[in-house]
């Protein structure tokens, strides 16, 4: 298929060590290691429910199900994007030293979050037991939105990697954004509390629906989205994707001048 | 614009020994790696036999502090193309080349700078390169692991290495090749015989 992807077969073992590499920095030095991965999701989980259901008074008993199960797709993306947009600034050394392809800097990078998000994911047992979610087959249907999600996530980081290492603005811009589509998409709530006449809209951002796949489908439940809105965030998923790495590798040869 | 590098061109046999010498900021480094690919060239292009390049540029410095010696060893490996299995076989014998067995589960942010150079250096001794791409990396590490390097070196170019090697140290360059290419504000001023690009060298050098 694509130059970006070609190279990962033959140096699956530098992918493999690069992850492992990442998630035993990741807990090198900590007292509670993995936990951390638990932690931090539910923290935020236990805040939101704070906040939205005891204050606001808004949400129903099982809030908290629905916050973890939103919480920790969108980190999963959130965290591609931000991760992998300083992928290339961050292995500079290693990158000027060793004639490696440089994609495979962001997609381990994709690789070691993808880990994370897994494990990540079983803080959302203790809340699917304590609210009696049945094991349904919807569940099967999970990793749909994992694999659409990391396209859309991919094809952004692969991008900002490379005009981040021009324009160091990309961290911060990033954060801004992140932090503003976190509340413009169905994260801390569900999608059908998005009144009628803002639905289109939202439906416009693919993450809308890929959010909507992974909680509801997790809850086996069906999602309530027009089968041509689902449609187009599924092309949405490969357009940014293949757009990402063909960008990726029109701009990496100018961008690793400057590292 | 500015051009590290501008109409450089040469040729280099198989099996041969070649120095590249130069002051300060004229281009060895960058010369280096456009051989290896970590830069395209603006213009013009390299040709390089097939078969396993190998480069050690600025050996030490993609090193992960954080992880250990083994560890770093283990990802440098990855890196110069081996599988798991792989590494398993070689890792003894890379370990023993480095002389740091005491130290090898330390994270190596503890490790002296001619430590990280000993275990790049080990690194690249099992490695059966076809082109050898060198950058300074021996000017650290004591005399006796110096000595280990150039042994295995002048193995390696027995056994039909072609090696490329960029130093400031002309005692070294004149052991281990037979050529040198001089160069000057991205420029080959000269590419000839050892002695006789040593001594213009020398001369460009005093003359600043």
């Amino acid at each position: 298929m694509l130059s970006v992807f070609k190279h990962i077969k033959k140096h699956r073992y530098v992918v493999q060590n690069f992850v492992i590499r990442d998630i035993k920095i990741k807990y090198r030095g900590t007292i509670f290691g993995y936990l951390w991965s638990l932690l931090e999701p539910l923290s935020m989980v236990l805040i939101y429910d704070f906040v939205f259901r005891i204050i606001m008074r808004r949400g129903d008993a099982n809030y908290p199900l629905i916050l973890v199960l939103g919480i920790l797709p969108y980190n999963y993306v959130s965290s591609i994007i931000v991760g992998g947009a300083s992928a290339l600034v961050n292995s500079a050394s290693l990158i000027r030293r060793v004639p490696l392809p440089r994609e495979l800097f962001v997609l381990s990078v994709v690789g070691s979050n993808l880990v994370t998000f897994l494990l990540s994911m079983l803080a959302a047992v203790p809340f699917m037991i304590a609210f009696e979610i049945p094991i349904g087959w919807h569940l099967l249907l999970f990793p749909i939105p994992v694999v659409l999600m990391t396209a859309f996530a991919t094809g952004i980081a692969l991008v900002m990697a490379c005009i981040n290492v021009v324009y160091r603005d990309v961290g911060y811009v990033l954060r801004v954004a992140i932090r503003m589509v976190m509340y413009l998409s169905p994260v801390i709530y569900e999608l059908d509390r998005v009144p009628e006449r803002f639905r289109d809209l939202y439906l416009l951002n693919p993450l809308s629906v890929y959010l909507t796949m992974a909680r509801n489908w997790m809850l086996s439940r069906p999602i309530d989205i027009p089968p041509s809105d689902v449609a187009i965030s599924v092309v949405l998923a490969l357009v940014f994707l293949v757009g990402g790495a063909y960008t990726f590798a029109m701009l990496e040869k100018k961008a690793v001048k400057f590292l | 614009m500015f051009w590290a590098l501008r109409g450089v061109s040469f040729r280099i046999q198989r099996g041969e020994v070649v120095g590249i010498i130069g002051r300060n900021g004229s281009g060895k480094s960058t010369l280096l790696r456009v051989i290896c690919g970590i830069y395209g060239p603006d213009r013009g292009s390299v040709m390089l036999p097939t078969g396993r390049v190998s480069a050690l540029l600025e050996l030490g410095s993609g090193f992960r502090d954080e992880l250990s010696g083994m560890e770093n060893i283990r990802l440098a490996c990855a890196i110069q193309g081996f599988s798991s299995s792989e590494i398993d076989a070689i890792i003894e014998p890379i370990i023993s080349f480095s002389g740091i067995e005491e130290f090898i589960d330390q994270p190596i942010r503890t490790y002296s700078s001619g430590m990280k150079a000993r275990l790049g250096f080990a690194v690249a001794s099992v490695v059966e390169p076809d082109v050898l791409l060198i950058d300074e990396v021996l000017a650290v590490g004591d005399a006796g692991f110096r000595q280990r390097c150039m042994t295995r070196i002048e193995q390696l170019v027995a056994g039909d290495t072609t090696v490329v090697v960029v130093s400031h140290n002309t005692a070294e360059l004149e052991r281990l090749c037979s050529r040198l290419i001089l160069l000057e504000r991205g420029i080959v001023i000269m590419d000839g015989a050892v002695k006789d690009v040593l001594e213009r060298y020398q001369q460009i050098t005093a003359s600043t």
